[in-house]
């Protein structure tokens, strides 16, 4: 191959991204201005700022909670089995079933009373069950990351782990 | 004729993967397209863009995605769909193995605006096979072809 061929090839891998590129742009302006309501192009601070119901704290300050003594540690995974592995003395509250889950709970977990909830690896049902929490007046309420893996990660006690044989 | 046979197995395996990477691009957009305000609230979640940038980003990846993977399967533009695939594998492989190393706990918003696979290790697997897909194309774009044309027989 000649050097100007490997140029020209050169050349024409370059123009075809900027024709993907550019129909790209034209067409997500297009789906955009099209779309009604319009999405803001710009990104409100406060909606992100926003996202999640209750503060985010990590496993290692959630171990620090635990070993304080004060605080609830709620899990809302949706587990069916009672004896799945779990933070110690973790009351099972889980977003389909929050109500009835609560009303289980409601002698030993006050409004007053603070809270860390936990879950799997995704935040967003955390935070809807912090939320209904909140509604119910529940003010002290904060999230941990990373779910039972980071817990275990960050050296915190796990009961209901699977007998070996 | 043994070369030729092997440009010809060679020109197979590059029409399999122009077909499998471009199917997966395609899919993945189609999830996003229909929820911008999703999409972009899963890539906020990598805590990785400007806010500024998030929603224009949000509103013009997907259609990269849609149009790069149509490229690659119809054969057109190919070579260019290769490159903008594997600028954006890349760019997927470092924001995953980011939101790793920060230990965020997240959904990956690759395929899906609600849910979806969290950010663990098999999501930084999973991008880095189709990081070497991606660069195994480009690389055999000369041998192989990214076209239909290797099928034509050769006089």
């Amino acid at each position: 191959m000649t050097p100007e061929a490997s140029g020209h090839g050169g050349v024409t891998i370059w123009r075809e991204t900027g024709i993907l590129l550019l129909v790209a742009l034209l067409a997500a302006t297009a789906a955009w201005a099209l779309r009604t309501p319009r999405w803001p192009l710009r990104a409100q601070p406060v909606f992100y700022q926003q996202e999640w119901a209750a503060p985010l704290v990590t496993a290692g300050t959630a171990l620090r909670l635990f070993h304080d003594g004060q605080h609830h540690f709620v899990d809302t995974r949706p587990l069916e089995l009672p004896q799945a592995p779990h933070i110690p003395g973790a009351f099972s509250i889980r977003p389909t079933s929050f109500a009835d889950d609560l009303l289980a709970a409601s002698d030993f977990i006050f409004p007053e009373d603070a809270i860390v909830l936990y879950g799997t690896g995704n935040l967003a049902p955390v935070s809807s069950v912090a939320a209904r929490f909140q509604e119910r007046g529940y003010a002290h309420v904060v999230i941990m990351v990373g779910g039972l893996a980071a817990w275990r990660t960050a050296g915190g006690p796990v009961s209901g782990e699977a007998a070996h044989d | 004729m043994t070369e030729r046979g092997g440009l010809r197995e060679r020109g197979w395996l590059v029409l399999l993967g122009r077909l499998l990477v471009g199917a997966i691009f395609v899919y993945a957009a189609m999830g996003k397209i229909g929820d911008p305000a999703g999409f972009a609230r899963a890539v906020h979640n990598y805590r990785l863009l400007p806010l500024p940038l998030l929603h224009p980003f949000a509103l013009l990846l997907p259609w990269v995605e849609l149009l790069t993977g149509l490229a690659l399967i119809l054969g057109r533009l190919s070579r260019g769909a290769v490159v903008l695939c594997l600028g954006m594998t890349i760019m997927f492989t470092i924001a995953v193995g980011s939101a790793l190393a920060r230990n965020l706990d997240i959904s990956c918003g690759c395929f899906h605006t609600d849910g979806g696979a969290s950010v663990g290790l098999s999501l930084l697997l999973r991008d880095l096979a189709l990081l070497a897909a991606c660069v195994l194309l480009l690389l055999w774009r000369r041998s192989g072809g990214l076209g239909w044309g290797f099928l034509q027989r050769r006089s």
